[in-house]
């Protein structure tokens, strides 16, 4: 009887999420049916597309021109191109995000409709929203790279993270002040308590006014999101570290800094959604509430380092792994997140862009697009071209859970018969199964951990140029050449940065599925004895997938 | 396959590995050459043993580092011997790593295994042909580290002193799912498997008693 009961109970725990999902599918997803795509070539989007009420707007991003050139593009609602504008110098990685500014005046003069865009090779340029032509530009400096963080348009002003710095305009071009901070790399600012908030490479918080410009050391990694200003006039902060990311409330009266705590590499750009704010990394997204001391709420894991969106009340972001897609969560009242789905497309890739949209006559408007660059409209109402491919993201876990209860089940019945030596065969298999299905975690949590990174100053060859430098580099090492890749940024495994790599050069790899992670065999179709691979001159002790690296590593993969 | 994910050992030309290959087999069979594997069935017997453990090695390549080879080796070594538990190793190495990828490591793996043998003969675990499970998980712990240990000197040669910590150090987590799994095939399989080699032995004295009444008549 005690066994049946103990079994029952187990069965209606099991049941209970399941009864949720079904009601939250049903509830919260509406039907979004394909409307039109385009397709920008071998390019990639970093940014979310944006919307006025004539046009979308979408910058492209290239390093290698041969590909294609960097651009802005106006696109109608039907699809068709209105303008584009290029850039060929601009070729570090295109990311900071459009905005769109309506026409005004103030007391530096009026403005039409413009898209304000900021280059990776430094220019900055105000286009007329309407046919692309150039209303003003200005040079910000170049290290490397130039802009590449997130402007900040107030209402007749927009001040923009230079590469080393901060600059205030007027929507006229006026420009009305300039001050020096750290080196700063999809560093967005924020205007909090009279200051200008930005982050830079070093882990500085910079703060900056017209007349000063002072910087507060947060932690060591580096500050790559725009701060994000909590009612109390702190700041929450997502550092990048070599270990993961952590969590900071700071407090900008008594400059101090408080850690809320730990997560995973790669942080995304956090926003704030109905109160909490919402972070992501290669590990999960979280919800935190700071009202007023910062206290994470509730979390799911996915991985996604990019632009996180809120889509009609609830959560979009850009998985960012091969196999691509965009997670969907609901955020309960309560600040819970609750998965509802993967969408999933047949070009799915990396990406890291978020999703715009937006409604018309109660009839709603998604747009996707990702490093594949190929942007795509959806829309609820009639179509005749089939729907989203939506896939359920929670049955692979409901097993794996189903299985782990009956083991940890038949576990406890055996201890409660005293059948020790049973009930220590369920619990060891649980064990293992545990254990195996979060190696990977385990394995990349652990050489962080023990391994001690040399500088990529280690392995910098003088021969490259120097744009490369402070950027992600991989070379193929062949018996008989060698192909260079150089100027990557934002990859987190050794894998993920090969494999964009690769695709930049057009190598083919082949690469499989085992047991001790994912196993590069050839590239270019040139196998030979194996292939292995160094990170800033020191040997790979474990797969390239769990292998973690810095924004400025340099892989060196080499054919035996 | 081990050279696939980190470091790779020396490289080994055609004539080393065919050297390295020759030196194992007649090892094997040296260990092999006692009177009662003169017999045709018990030759079978361990070529099936051989054979069937190489094929579950092949099966779970997928699942990192579980090694079924470990248990095996430790519980032939305490029921059949050090002799056979080392040339059971070294024909399960040398047979499974034909298909997964043969390389410096199979030498390693080899010696990795026939010294798991060797102290599955010393451990005193089969007493009365049972198997004491509680005194083979101490072993199987054990024997998971001492054998990835081992298995990791293959690298040297290759890498600096503290680049081989720094591998070992890597490898932790390997090791502890190797012994985590070790745990779980003694649990599960280990009285089975003894039992079954006990059954062997069985047959073989009986075979035995025959053998000799016939003697004794004619």
């Amino acid at each position: 009887m005690r066994v049946k009961l103990l079994l029952l109970a187990s069965l209606l725990v099991l049941l209970s999420p399941l009864s949720k999902a079904d009601i939250g599918s049903e509830d919260n997803q509406e039907e979004f049916l394909f409307q039109w795509n385009k397709d920008f070539g071998e390019i990639y989007v970093s940014t979310k597309p944006i919307t006025s009420s004539e046009a979308i707007y979408v910058r492209t991003s290239s390093s290698n021109i041969a590909k294609g050139i960097p651009s802005v593009y106006s696109i109608s609602f039907d699809g068709s191109e209105n303008w584009r504008v290029e850039n060929a110098n601009s070729t570090m990685s295109d990311m900071s995000p459009l905005v769109f500014v309506n026409s005004g005046f103030g007391e530096c003069g009026n403005w039409p409709d413009m898209v304000l865009v900021g280059w990776s090779d430094g220019l900055f340029q105000a286009l007329d929203a309407h046919n692309g032509g150039v209303i003003w530009q200005y040079n910000t400096e170049v290290f490397a790279w130039g802009i590449t963080g997130s402007m900040l348009v107030e209402s007749e002003t927009v001040t923009i993270p230079t590469r080393g710095g901060l600059d205030r305009l007027c929507l006229n071009g006026d420009l009305q002040f300039s001050q020096s901070t750290g080196n700063g790399w999809r560093n967005g600012v924020t205007h909090v308590a009279d200051s200008y908030w930005v982050g830079d490479e070093k882990g500085n918080l910079w703060s900056v006014t017209k007349d000063s410009s002072t910087s507060y050391l947060i932690g060591a990694g580096k500050l790559r999101h725009s701060p994000i200003a909590l009612d109390n006039g702190d700041l929450f902060l997502h550092l990048q570290t070599s270990s993961g990311s952590t969590w900071y409330q700071f407090d900008t009266v008594n400059y101090t800094s408080t850690i809320i705590g730990n997560s995973g590499s790669g942080p995304g750009k956090p926003i704030v959604v109905n109160g909490y704010i919402i972070t992501s990394d290669s590990q999960q997204i979280t919800s935190i509430n700071c009202s007023p001391l910062c206290t994470i709420v509730d979390f799911e894991e996915f991985q996604s380092n990019g632009e996180i969106s809120e889509v009609f009340g609830n959560i979009m972001l850009p998985r960012n792994t091969v196999q691509g897609g965009y997670g969907h969560f609901e955020l309960l009242d309560n600040g819970e997140l609750y998965p509802l789905m993967m969408l999933t497309f047949d070009d799915d890739w990396y990406g890291t862009s978020g999703v715009e949209s937006w409604s018309i006559d109660g009839q709603k408007y998604q747009l996707f697009v990702n490093d594949n660059a190929n942007l795509k409209l959806y829309a609820t109402g009639p179509a005749d071209i089939p729907s989203i491919d939506k896939e359920s993201s929670n049955w692979e876990t409901m097993l794996a859970m189903l299985f782990a209860l009956i083991l940890i089940s038949a576990t406890s019945i055996n201890l409660l018969r005293e059948r020790f030596q049973s009930a220590f065969k369920f619990f060891i298999l649980f064990s293992t199964i545990l254990l195996y299905f979060t190696m990977g975690d385990v394995i990349q949590a652990w050489s962080e951990f023990v391994t001690d990174e040399s500088p990529a100053s280690d392995a910098w060859n003088d021969e490259w140029p120097d744009e490369w430098l402070g950027t992600q580099v991989v070379v193929f090492e062949f018996t008989n050449r060698s192909v260079v890749a150089g100027g990557l940024l934002d990859y987190t495994t050794v894998l993920d940065l090969t494999r964009a790599a690769a695709e930049e050069q057009g190598l083919p790899l082949e690469i499989i599925e085992s047991g001790l992670g994912k196993y590069l065999v050839s590239v270019d179709d040139v196998a030979g004895e194996g292939w292995e691979y160094d990170v800033n001159g020191q040997p790979g002790t474990l797969s390239a997938e769990y292998k973690t690296i810095d924004s400025d590593s340099i892989v060196i993969w080499r054919q035996l | 396959m081990f050279q696939s994910y980190g470091i790779h050992g020396p490289l080994l030309g055609p004539v080393t590995g065919l050297v390295i290959d020759v030196v194992l087999l007649a090892l094997a069979f040296w260990m092999l050459a006692s009177p009662d594997m003169r017999k045709a069935t018990n030759v079978l017997t361990f070529i099936t043993l051989v054979t069937s453990i190489s094929l579950l090695r092949v099966l779970m390549v997928p699942l990192p580092n579980i090694q079924p080879v470990t248990i095996a080796a430790l519980i032939i070594g305490a029921q059949l011997g050090a002799r056979r538990g080392i040339a059971f190793a070294v024909l399960v190495s040398m047979t499974s790593n034909f298909i997964i990828g043969d390389g410096i490591w199979t030498l390693y793996q080899a010696i990795g295994w026939s010294t798991v043998a060797v102290i599955g003969s010393a451990s005193k675990i089969v007493i009365n042909g049972k198997l004491n499970l509680n005194k083979t998980y101490v072993y199987a712990i054990i024997c998971a580290f001492l054998f990835d240990f081992i298995v990791s000197l293959s690298i040297i040669g290759t890498v600096s002193f503290n680049e081989f910590i720094i591998y070992l150090l890597n490898g932790i987590p390997y090791d502890l799912l190797h012994a985590v799994g070790n745990l779980t095939i003694a649990a599960w399989f280990g009285n089975w498997f003894n039992d079954s080699i006990a059954n062997f032995q069985s047959m073989e004295e009986i075979e035995q008693t025959v053998v000799d009444g016939y003697v004794t008549r004619t």
